[in-house]
Formats: C-alpha cells, sequence, structure tokens
C-alpha cells in the first residue's frame, strides 16, 4: 500500500516535470515565433502595438460617417471587437500551418504535436498582450473610465483561446492533407468578420443575416467584451454559458479529430 | 525588446498625444454661429438668416460654404450661389473680431430643414489661417391653415395617427388591393387637393397629396405604401399601421436593394452548397479509406499467416537474417533452418556463416535485450500522383478512382540489440534506415509487428534540429535544448560547456544566419552531447561534423558516451564510421533485412553490393 502511493506520487511527479518541460518547450517556440516574426523590421515588436491603432484609425475614418448616430465612441467599439477577433484569427491562421511547417522537427524530435499547435496560440496569446497596450491607450485617450465588469474580460479571452485550439486542431490536421484548406479559410474568415459585427452596429441587420451573426460565437464574444469594457453589463448566465459551451464544444470536437488522425498524420509528413 | 524600441514607443505616444491637444488648442481660436437658434419660416415668402463669424482675435477675411437643402429651400440673395445647396461667402472681415453676413431664402415646401456652415476658413491680417468650427440650424417652414387636410383616408379608412403637420406617412397594405382610394379633405374650402396615380405595384408605392390655395401656398403630404408579396401576405392584417416617420431602412432605390439581397442571398446559398458538398465528399473519403484499410489489413493478416507458414518449408531469402528470438526460444530449430539456406551470392554465404556464429554467440550472450525489433513491417499508402488539391480529391472520390500505390519502406524486419551493443545501420539513400529509427523511437507506429523498448531511454541525437536562422546562436541554444528535452535550469547550467566544445565563444550573439555550416554543425552537436550519457543513444547521421579537428572531438564524445555503458545506434551510409565504432553491424537495402553481423563483413557486403 505504502509502496503503491509513493509510486503514484513518484509517477505525479514525473508528469508534473513532463508538463513543466513541455511548457517550457512551448515557451521557447513561442520566443522563437515572436523574434522571427519580427526579425527583419526596425521597429520590430511595436508593430503588434501599431497595427491595431492604424487599422482602428483607418476603418473609424470611414465608418464614423456612415454610423455616427448608433454608435459612440465608434473607435472603441471597433478596436474592442478587432483585438478579439485578432486573437482568434491569429491563432488559427498560424496553428493551422504549425504541422507542416514544424515536420522535421516533428519527425525528430520526441515531442507531442499538440505542443507546436499550443505555441501558435501561445504566440497569438502574447501578441494579443501587445494590442491591449494599444486598447488600454485608447481607453485612456477616450477618457472611458473602467467598469467593474472589466474583470471579465479574462474569461472572455479564455473562452476564444479554447475556441481557438479546437479549431486548430481541425485546421491543422485538414491541412496536412489538403493544401487548399489555407485559401479556403482565409475565404472563410472574411465571411466569418462580416458576420461578426466588428465594424457595423447589429441593429442595423434584420432578418436572416441577423440570426445568423446573433449564432456565430465570435459575436457572442465580441459582443461580451464591448459590454464588459464600453458599457459596464455582466453578461447574463445564458450568455455566458453559451459562450462556454461553444469554447468547449469546439475544443471537443478539435481534440477527437485531431487523436483520430495523428498516425495518418505522422505518415503523411 | 531592446531599449531603443522602448524610446521609440515612448515618443510615439508622446506625439500622438501632442497632436491630440494640438488640434484641440487651434480649434479653440474661432467658431461660427447663427443669429438664432431655431427659425420658423413660412412659405414662399424671403427670409433673412444671420450667419456669424467669432474670434479671439481682429480677422482679415472669411470664407466658408452654408449649405442648404435645394428642395426645401430657394437661395435668393447676399452671398454667391457655387451650385444648388451650397452658398459661397467670401468676404473680407474689416479686421473685426466678430463677421456678419446676411443670406436670404424662400421656403418652397413645407417641413424642417437644417442650413449648415462648414468649410469656414479664417485668415488673418498676419496671413496665419485658421478652420473654425461649423454650425447647423433647424428651420421649419410653417404651413399655411388653409391648407392643411382635415382628415385623409385609403380606402374608406381613416388613418390612424394622422396629423395635419406631419406631411408623411407609411402604410403597409395586402396584396390583393390593385388601387389605393384616398379621400382628403382640406380645411378650407379654398384650397384644392390633387392625389398622384393611386395605383399599386408590389412592393413600395409613392403617393403624393398636394393641398393648394388660391395665394400659391401649398402642402405637400407623402403616403408611401407598402403592397405585401402574393406570397407572404399570409400574417399581415389589412389593418393600416401608419409610421410617423419613414424607417431609415425604407429610403430611395428599394428595387434596388431588393435585388442586392436577392444577390447576396444566392451567393451565400451557392457558398454553403459549396462548402457542404466539400464536406460530404471528405466525409466519403473518410469512410472509404476506413474501409479500405480494413480489407487491407485483413489481406495482410492473411498474408502473413502464408507467407509463415511458408517459410517453414522452403526458407526463403528472407531467412538470411533468422530472427534471433526465435532461435533463442528454440536451438535445435535454428540448427535445422541455418543449413537449408540458400546462398543467393558469394558474400551472402559469409556473411550467412559469420551471422550464425553471431547467433550462437547471441544465444549465450546473457544481457538483457534492448531493443527488440520483431518482423517490422511499415507500409505507406499513397496515392498515385497523389491529390493534394481538395478539387482533385473530389473528383477523384465521385469517379471512384484512387490508384493507391502501397510502398513498403520494411518489410518484416526483425533484430535484437543487447544492452551495450554499438550498432551501425547501413544502407543507401531510401533504403528504410530513418524509417527504422522513426519506428524505434516511436515516432511511427509499424503497420506490422512491434517492437519493443523503453521509450523513456531513448534519445535521438539529431543535428539542428528546429534551428532558426533569424535567431542567435544562445537563442538557438535554449530553442534546440527545450526541443531535445532539456530543462530551463539544465540549460542555464551547462551554457558555458556547450559554447566551449563547439568552439563558438564570442559567436553567440550572433544571428545563426551569419554562421559557416560547420559552425552550425558544431553548436548543434555539441548541444545534442552536453547531457549525460543516456541509456540508449541513436545518432542520425552525426559523425561527420565539422573540420578533422572537430571530427576527432566529437569522434572521442561519442566514444566516451558509448563506454558509459549505453547502448548505442548509428546510422550512416559511410562503412568506415561503422567499421570503427560498432561492434555490430545492420545492413538494410530496399526495406529488407540483408544481412545481421560483425560491422566487417556486412560493411564488406555492403561494399560489394554497391559496386
Amino acid at each position: 500500500m505504502h509502496k503503491e502511493t509513493i509510486e503514484k506520487k513518484n509517477k505525479n511527479k514525473e508528469k508534473r516535470e513532463q508538463r513543466k518541460q513541455y511548457f517550457f518547450v512551448i515557451r521557447e517556440l513561442t520566443s522563437r515565433e515572436i523574434k522571427r516574426k519580427y526579425s527583419r523590421s526596425y521597429l520590430g515588436i511595436v508593430w503588434s502595438v501599431l497595427n491595431p491603432l492604424l487599422m482602428m484609425t483607418v476603418l473609424s475614418m470611414i465608418f464614423m460617417q456612415i454610423f455616427n448616430r448608433s454608435i459612440e465612441n465608434y473607435p472603441i467599439y471597433y478596436l474592442s471587437g478587432y483585438v478579439v477577433w485578432h486573437m482568434f484569427t491569429g491563432a488559427t491562421n498560424s496553428a493551422m500551418t504549425t504541422l507542416v511547417d514544424n515536420r522535421t522537427m516533428l519527425i525528430k524530435v520526441r515531442l507531442p504535436m499538440q505542443v507546436f499547435i499550443f505555441a501558435r496560440i501561445y504566440t497569438a496569446l502574447v501578441n494579443f498582450g501587445y494590442s491591449m497596450i494599444a486598447y488600454v491607450i485608447m481607453l485612456v485617450f477616450f477618457r472611458i473610465v473602467p467598469h467593474k465588469t472589466i474583470i471579465y474580460f479574462p474569461l472572455i479571452v479564455l473562452f476564444v483561446l479554447i475556441f481557438s485550439i479546437g479549431m486548430s486542431f481541425i485546421l491543422s490536421t485538414a491541412y496536412v492533407f489538403f493544401g487548399d484548406v489555407k485559401h479556403l479559410y482565409s475565404i472563410i474568415t472574411t465571411v466569418w468578420m462580416y458576420c461578426s459585427a466588428l465594424f457595423y452596429p447589429i441593429d442595423r441587420m434584420t432578418g436572416l443575416v441577423r440570426t445568423i451573426i446573433e449564432v456565430n460565437p465570435l459575436f457572442q464574444y465580441i459582443n461580451a467584451t464591448r459590454n464588459v469594457v464600453m458599457y459596464g453589463v455582466w453578461p447574463s448566465w445564458l450568455e455566458t454559458l453559451v459562450m462556454a459551451a461553444w469554447a468547449f464544444v469546439m475544443l471537443e470536437i478539435g481534440y477527437l479529430v485531431f487523436c483520430g488522425n495523428k498516425n495518418k498524420i505522422m505518415q503523411k509528413i | 525588446m531592446t531599449a531603443w524600441m522602448k524610446k521609440i514607443s515612448i515618443i510615439a505616444v508622446a506625439l500622438s498625444m501632442l497632436l491630440f491637444v494640438n488640434v484641440q488648442v487651434s480649434a479653440d481660436g474661432e467658431w461660427s454661429f447663427f443669429g438664432s437658434e431655431s427659425y420658423e419660416w413660412s412659405l414662399d415668402t424671403e427670409c433673412p438668416i444671420g450667419i456669424y463669424v467669432q474670434s479671439g482675435d481682429a480677422m482679415g477675411s472669411v470664407d466658408m460654404r452654408v449649405y442648404y437643402d435645394p428642395a426645401v429651400l430657394q437661395y435668393s440673395s447676399g452671398g454667391e450661389l457655387e451650385k444648388e445647396g451650397v452658398v459661397r461667402v467670401k468676404s473680407s472681415a474689416g479686421e473685426q473680431e466678430q463677421f456678419s453676413i446676411m443670406l436670404y431664402f424662400t421656403p418652397l415646401v413645407l417641413g424642417e430643414t437644417e442650413i449648415e456652415i462648414d468649410e469656414v476658413k479664417v485668415t488673418y491680417p498676419s496671413g496665419d489661417e485658421s478652420t473654425a468650427f461649423g454650425a447647423t440650424v433647424p428651420i421649419t417652414v410653417a404651413m399655411p391653415e388653409e391648407c392643411m387636410l382635415k382628415s385623409l383616408s385609403v380606402n374608406g379608412q381613416a388613418l390612424a395617427d394622422f396629423d395635419p403637420k406631419e406631411t408623411q406617412y407609411t402604410l403597409d397594405v395586402d396584396s390583393d388591393i390593385e388601387k389605393a382610394e384616398i379621400q382628403a379633405v382640406a380645411n378650407s374650402e379654398k384650397a384644392k387637393v390633387q392625389v398622384s396615380d393611386t395605383s399599386l405595384k408590389e412592393g413600395e408605392n409613392t403617393i403624393t397629396i398636394t393641398s393648394a390655395n388660391e395665394d400659391g401656398g401649398q402642402i405637400v403630404y407623402t403616403l408611401k405604401i407598402n403592397k405585401a408579396k402574393a406570397q407572404s401576405a399570409v400574417n399581415q392584417t389589412p389593418a393600416e399601421k401608419p409610421m410617423a416617420t419613414p424607417s431609415a431602412s425604407s429610403g430611395a432605390g428599394s428595387g434596388n436593394s431588393d435585388l442586392m439581397k436577392s444577390i447576396l442571398i444566392c451567393v451565400f446559398v451557392v457558398l454553403v452548397v459549396v462548402i457542404l458538398i466539400i464536406v460530404a465528399a471528405l466525409i466519403k473519403m473518410q469512410v472509404e479509406k476506413g474501409k479500405k484499410n480494413k480489407r487491407i489489413q485483413k489481406k495482410n493478416k492473411h498474408d502473413s499467416h502464408s507467407k509463415n507458414s511458408h517459410a517453414a518449408v522452403v526458407p526463403s531469402k528472407k531467412k538470411n537474417s533468422p530472427k534471433p528470438s526465435q532461435i533463442k526460444k528454440s536451438p535445435a530449430h535454428a540448427q535445422q533452418v541455418s543449413p537449408a539456406k540458400i546462398p543467393s551470392s558469394p558474400y551472402d554465404l559469409d556473411a550467412n556463416e559469420d551471422m550464425d556464429s553471431l547467433e550462437q554467440f547471441s544465444l549465450f550472450d546473457d544481457r538483457e535485450n534492448e531493443i527488440e525489433v520483431r518482423n517490422v513491417t511499415m507500409c505507406f499508402k499513397h496515392q498515385k500522383d497523389e491529390a493534394s488539391s481538395i478539387k482533385e480529391s473530389i473528383i477523384r472520390a465521385f469517379k471512384g478512382q484512387r490508384n493507391v500505390v502501397k510502398f513498403k519502406a520494411l518489410k518484416d524486419v526483425s533484430f535484437v540489440v543487447k544492452k551495450g551493443d554499438v550498432v551501425g545501420i547501413i544502407g543507401t539513400n531510401g533504403s528504410g534506415k530513418s524509417t527504422l529509427l522513426k519506428i524505434i523511437s516511436g515516432a511511427l507506429t509499424p503497420t506490422k509487428g512491434f517492437v519493443k523498448v523503453d521509450k523513456k531511454k531513448i534519445q535521438l541525437l539529431t543535428l539542428g534540429t528546429g534551428f532558426d536562422n533569424e535567431l542567435t546562436g544562445r537563442e538557438n541554444v535554449y530553442l534546440n535544448g527545450a526541443l531535445i528535452g532539456y530543462t530551463k535550469e539544465y540549460i542555464d547550467e551547462k551554457y558555458d560547456d556547450i559554447v566551449k566544445f563547439a568552439e563558438l565563444e564570442g559567436f553567440m550573439d550572433e544571428k545563426v544566419r551569419n554562421y559557416s555550416s560547420g559552425m552550425v554543425s558544431r553548436l548543434g552537436f555539441a548541444i545534442a552531447t552536453i547531457r549525460d550519457t543516456p541509456e540508449i543513444l541513436i545518432l542520425d547521421e552525426v559523425l561527420s561534423v565539422g573540420d578533422m579537428f572537430f571530427r576527432k572531438k566529437s569522434t572521442a564524445r561519442i566514444k566516451e558516451m558509448m563506454k558509459g555503458g549505453s547502448t548505442v545506434l548509428i546510422v550512416s551510409h559511410s562503412p568506415s564510421v561503422i567499421r570503427d565504432n560498432c561492434n555490430k553491424a545492420i545492413w538494410i537495402e530496399k526495406g529488407v533485412l540483408k544481412a545481421v553481423g560483425d560491422p566487417d563483413y556486412v560493411c564488406k557486403a555492403y561494399e560489394n553490393q554497391k559496386r
């Protein structure tokens, strides 16, 4: 009995160490991604901050004219959606190609394949952190006093991350077998973006389009972000439940797809 | 982030703040306004409006544009008409702090409108130019009492919230109403009421009711009637629901937006259908693949059965490499089989004889089996000219045409590696060496057979795994180390040793892009071998790295590791490396195990074959 517990403890310890090691690998891979992304640019990581600001400026200039009356604080309205949306697309787009990009490593190193996917997701999260700098600057700039509800924001980010991981599992698996998933997905994300009420008010939409937008999980996340940051409205229990359900169901499906095809992926690569 | 980046970002933030503040300061200088906060004018009389520009300093001249709605107002005088709807006022301000001018307009129809001042440019005597804030003012054109309608009814029913002062209404009607019958009664009998065409088409119809008195005053009422479409008329009640103001969506060009909508819906439907087809095709393919796999597996089972039984009777060439495990279990059996071998070529004979002795030797070897490879077959299924795009694979799926080519990378390979053995695996390119290593290290699962090995003990030593040209040497050490399985603390501790061994002192903060290939492989070798000797070490083409001196050093290192009692697998296509280092060699050719045994013999056989 005593021996068993010791063995168990040892096993747990081993597992913990392994997990720690995986996390270290993920961190190293992430720092590589980031350094590499900006290795030839002078401004480097500052671009991660500048990018959302520039996008915001351009789109605000165009759409402020159109939606002036229905949206107050249009730049913040847009930026709230953009940071969340960008994290999602950044994560899924880069994670999609990760298995193919790292094929040599996959073959030679005994690491679970998920590590590479997680590294890309983590990269997206770090980038999101940088764009948060821009976001905070803009919040201060437009004198938006943070509401209490802002403590809900990390939870939303977590949901989006989990959702992205699920999507990434599916996409990266599909990409190993079909190169054109990449092109198809770029179109899908464009359609998806327009269906996420990123830069227009949802009230303008009626009928089928509105239903599509409201079902869309990304819209749920974006909408919740706006409510929490801009308007100080707590998401209802139902909304929280829907957001969590989307995230975990997607993760589950993605994981099943990924595990089912693991061996095939190795062969193909 | 380096320090200068931080500085730049701080400067950028400060600059943007400064800009923001600047704009506000300049905007505080001057502004424009109207004489009154709102105006009430009556129809067809010339009405004045005062426009002012105020500044803190004496102004030289003022230039601005005044916008009005030409459908409601007619411009009379005061400035200069640039085009319909825009009046330009350009005048000297007489070095006063306030500038004022009167404009005259004549209202044409009733209702509310706005006049807007914009693009106000103020020039100071000093030559400075500045832009002032614009302004807007609401203008109401009152209605002549006489012309107001007392009542307005459509098809016998009075409009529910009719208000004489409100001139615009919207109404929904059923699809079966062909014509709207409108009764409009004016307040005074003097006023004449005219109604435009009242026949109704599907969709939106605009009917204007004009009530005019003798003096020329008139009121235009607009009635928008939405006639329901024939199919969707089920739920609509005939009850009129006039809306006080026309909604934004029912603006001009409703026909146009209908067209757009239907196009959009079409495109959307097409997209969805395409995606569904793709998904269906993929699923179909997957299912069929699964079926096929099962079939293949069944076939394989069948094959292997027949093969085994066959082999027992007539030993095939494959028996060149008798399975040590079998021999170990029943030595008598092994002796029976061995003499029956049919040598297929002269050197095979040598190898065989030697191997027999080796097997005998291994028979009495009581060392532990470190790696057991049993009947491993690895099948890769390739589609002939493989479909790399969804389009192709869909076409194939529908045609039912799949040219699956099975490629056996390894055919029924078995061998045992004892603890402490240094085994060289030799073979030409593409003979299946790397596949074998992948299977042993657990990256691939064999199609048939199994490998018995403690995967935790294995260390696969490959050079430059995950080396990134854009990173510095130092960063690469950490990345590579992490991938190989070192913890951060371990790398921190051994970092100096690694650099020293790789002889790269002073180069570590430079990007690997600028390294020579020898430097890269030296660094890779140093990282890979710094750790304490693992129990099983697999070296994949590692021993031919760097210049002569470094090679000596690296060979010494490997030898040291071998002496540490670990089991080593060396993959190489250079026989000399294997002769120098190994005590056992395995020759694989085109997936078939050709020979196992003494390195000299195996290498000789390999070299002979090559010629």
